[in-house]
């Protein structure tokens, strides 16, 4: 049955799912294990199946049942981690292999992932709160400290899931990200709301911190994906430095005054 | 002793913080509080015997990584999910300010010091994971039967 379908199709659909997946945040190797086990399921020759990925680029070369040798090449250029939706996709992968539907049933399954309802504001902003405020605390700030950082957390939160800067440059995005989150730190230390700047800063450097990218690269060089492992490290590295150089910007501009 | 307690109360509600950001589904936000709560745990237990960052960060990323990979396969769930939540307050979020502070106040001192603590925890997170992850990928070989080591 697998036959009649064009394979074209349905190595598209299965990339469809891989494409997903780095976006919504897996690693590495999840997906191209993921996407070599779709194409199998599917009948496609397992000694001649040939998927790598770096970051923002699939590639898949496979031998399909009638022999005809298929290589798709798929750009990844978005960003919008999502764990609960790579859960549902990690499942779909999972009952693709094992029931291998037509393609059309497929893309209606991903249809339905991708159409579920996004997280609600006030949930968005509840995360942003606790993670700067607790965090705050976690690195020896007050109980004030943890309020100043939490009001903070409200227009981080907002600009970054609002900005439009975010899919132009995501360097430029962070810096600009920091230096408002160190001007507020300040502006929140002179109103008297927090005791200690440095902790509320310290507080906001969490919520921008990308702890995800660094536990990431460090899972894929181990796994053996040096290349995209050593990528997401120096991104992670230089989004440090970044978020390092715009909070020292804001002390540079406003420490003084306080 | 307090502030002990508030710091495994504030890693905790941090982790579950961050699971919220990273959309984590709202049934699994239990085990990032958890999985926060005991990694901070493990380290200050380590630390209180082996006063070293690396270590103590070694170990609990140790923890970290067992713990993702149990869960996500009790759970059926990617491991990342679980890693990324509960290793968060390993994260060396103040160390980062305080070398940046260094050197924004021509603290040299103060730079070394601290910037020289972030590579050690740094190093000590991705050593921990290196650790559990050549350990599961073995385990579960041997497990399964497929191949020698």
């Amino acid at each position: 049955m697998m036959n009649e379908q064009n394979f074209h199709i349905v190595l598209q659909g299965i990339l469809d799912v891989g494409e997903e997946m780095m976006v919504a945040g897996a690693e590495i190797y999840r997906v191209e294990d993921s996407i070599e086990r779709m194409c199998n399921a599917y009948g496609a020759n397992p000694g001649r199946s040939n998927v790598f990925i770096i970051t923002s680029n699939i590639q898949v070369t496979i031998e399909a049942p009638n022999g005809e040798i298929i290589t798709q090449i798929r750009r990844i250029l978005r960003s919008d981690v999502n764990f609960d939706r790579l859960a549902r996709l990690n499942d779909l992968c999972r009952r693709i292999c094992a029931t291998t539907p037509d393609v059309d049933e497929l893309q209606a399954e991903l249809n339905k992932i991708m159409s579920k309802a996004d997280q609600r504001w006030p949930v968005k902003f509840l995360g942003g709160i606790l993670a700067a405020s607790f965090f705050a605390i976690f690195f020896g700030g007050s109980v004030m400290d943890a309020v100043a950082t939490g009001i903070i957390a409200f227009p981080i939160v907002l600009l970054q899931n609002k900005s439009r800067l975010k899919n132009d440059n995501k360097i430029v995005f962070t810096f600009y990200l920091s230096v408002i989150a160190g001007v507020l730190s300040h502006l929140m230390a002179m109103l008297g709301i927090g005791d200690s700047c440095d902790h509320i800063m310290i507080g906001c450097i969490m919520l921008l911190i990308p702890g995800i990218a660094l536990t990431n690269s460090a899972r894929d060089i181990l796994m053996g994906d040096t290349a995209s492992g050593l990528l997401r490290f120096a991104d992670s590295l230089i989004n440090a430095v970044v978020i390092a150089c715009g909070f020292a910007l804001s002390m540079v501009l406003l420490g003084g005054l306080i | 002793m307090n502030d002990i307690i508030v710091q495994l109360v504030a890693a905790a509600l941090g982790s579950v913080g961050f699971a919220l950001i990273l959309k984590v589904n709202k049934n699994l936000l239990i085990y990032a509080a958890l999985g926060g709560l005991i990694t901070w745990g493990i380290y200050l237990l380590v630390y209180e015997y082996f006063p070293s960052l690396f270590i103590g960060n070694f170990v609990a990323s140790i923890f970290v990584g067992l713990y993702a990979e149990i869960m996500a396969r009790a759970k059926k769930i990617p491991t990342t999910v679980f890693l990324t939540s509960a290793s968060i307050p390993l994260i060396p979020g103040g160390r980062l300010y305080y070398s940046m502070a260094g050197l924004v106040s021509s603290d040299g001192d103060m730079f070394a010091e601290n910037a020289k603590a972030t590579l050690l925890i740094v190093l000590g997170i991705v050593v921990g994971l290196v650790v559990t992850a050549i350990f599961t990928k073995y385990f579960y070989r041997i497990i399964n039967g497929r191949g020698k080591i």
